[in-house]
């Protein structure tokens, strides 16, 4: 083999790995309401009804810590840029919100979702004017940035924060 | 006694940048930086057409069609007279299964991590979009799967290696580092001559994988 192919093999190395490194393929990121968050009492019977009822797709699945699942995202496309549906069981959303109801079974309304570019940015803005926010605790040090805020009649918002690209968070509180 | 080239250069680049890429993709994966992960898979995939390209263009030694034996022949290495066929040149008829698994597991590796998807969505391979995301986490759950298989694999190449360097006397780590080998100067008229296209061929291969990793890379979306 001749130092000629050698340098050829070297540069057709690199020119791969170049235009490897020129791709985009992560999702645009822009501030958005991505979806509604309903508190469900048996997520697997949930996840039933809405993929086989109504033909829903899952974009999102977070395991608990058991193995089974802590939240799902779904909206009828499958594509993660379009506003889903999260069903959780067992999620805290902060501010005692899982204890609300008096029923015992934590089902009922959990919070609107926002997929912000800056939590925190926003979180100053409401904290600012008044109004109730904190940082919610999702997967110690490795985890997404999520912050929950409460408006006037006390809905619960989550706030959160696209990961970096290329990270991956941890979803499980530590 | 005579030395004769039995391994060609771009075989031993391909060979000595595959445990440094795995290396680096395992250490990636482990401090979670999915960017790295995927450059390095995207290297390894590259490798990994060559390897296949080569497997047909490339070297006597290098070519599918020199090593991949029948059982009849694995057999006959195992039980043969020891010790066994010294003038071997290239894999031996077990050794080349071995290389055929190992390139087996590792296109699964690759291919498993061009459609998977971490749980948030999210992160992902570059195929990700062409499938459904449970198929997408059916998949990552198969790199993970393919990767401990893969790690199997390789323990047993380097136990391999370890038997036939100190208990065979064979110098195979040498021979992948300078690509020559002892033999008897009779056993090496048997050899064939390496073509005069081979530039060619190499050339052809290497283009070939650069465009495949381009395009898979990008998602093919241009």
């Amino acid at each position: 083999m001749s130092f000629k192919s050698f340098i050829a093999f070297i540069a057709s190395l690199l020119f791969a790995l170049t235009c490897a490194a020129a791709d985009d393929a992560a999702p645009p990121m822009q501030d958005r309401v991505g979806g509604v968050g309903l508190n469900v009492s048996d997520i697997e019977r949930s996840l039933d009804y809405y993929t086989r009822v109504l033909g829903m797709k899952a974009v999102v699945k977070v395991p608990n810590k058991d193995g089974g699942l802590l939240e799902v995202a779904m909206n009828l496309s499958g594509n993660l840029n379009d506003a889903f549906l999260v069903i959780a069981s067992g999620v805290d959303l902060g501010h005692g919100a899982a204890d609300d109801k008096s029923d015992g079974d934590n089902t009922g309304f959990g919070r609107v979702i926002f997929n912000v570019v800056d939590a925190q940015a926003f979180a100053d803005r409401i904290s600012a004017a008044g109004f109730e926010v904190s940082k919610l605790d999702v997967g110690g040090d490795n985890g997404p940035t999520v912050f929950m805020a409460k408006d006037p009649d006390g809905y619960i918002l989550e706030l959160f924060e696209f990961p970096k690209p290329g990270s991956m968070p941890d979803y499980l509180p530590e | 006694m005579v030395k004769v080239k039995i391994w060609d250069l771009p075989i031993r680049i391909f060979h000595w940048l595959l445990p440094l890429l795995l290396g680096f993709s395992w250490y990636s994966a482990e401090t979670r930086a999915m960017d790295w992960h995927r450059y390095s898979g995207y290297a390894v995939l590259g490798l990994l057409i060559f390897r296949l390209c080569w497997g047909l263009w490339g070297s006597h030694s290098a070519r599918f069609a020199s090593f991949i034996k029948g059982p009849a022949s694995v057999l006959a290495y195992v039980r043969g007279p020891k010790p066994l066929a010294p003038a071997i040149v290239g894999h031996n008829p077990l050794g080349g299964w071995s290389v055929a698994a190992l390139l087996l597991v590792l296109t699964v590796q690759v291919g498993s991590g061009l459609f998977a998807v971490d749980v948030d969505g999210l992160e992902s391979g570059p195929l990700s979009r062409l499938v459904s995301f449970d198929a997408g986490r059916s998949l990552a759950d198969i790199h993970e799967v393919s990767f401990n298989i893969l790690l199997a694999l390789v323990a047993v190449h380097l136990v391999a290696i370890l038997w036939y360097e100190f208990a065979r006397k064979e110098r195979l780590v040498m021979a992948m580092l300078h690509g020559h080998k002892q033999l008897d100067s009779d056993s090496h008229s048997s050899l064939p001559p390496t073509p005069s296209s081979l530039p060619v061929r190499l050339l052809a291969a290497l283009g070939l994988s650069a465009v495949m990793v381009y395009l898979i890379s990008s998602g093919f979306r241009f």
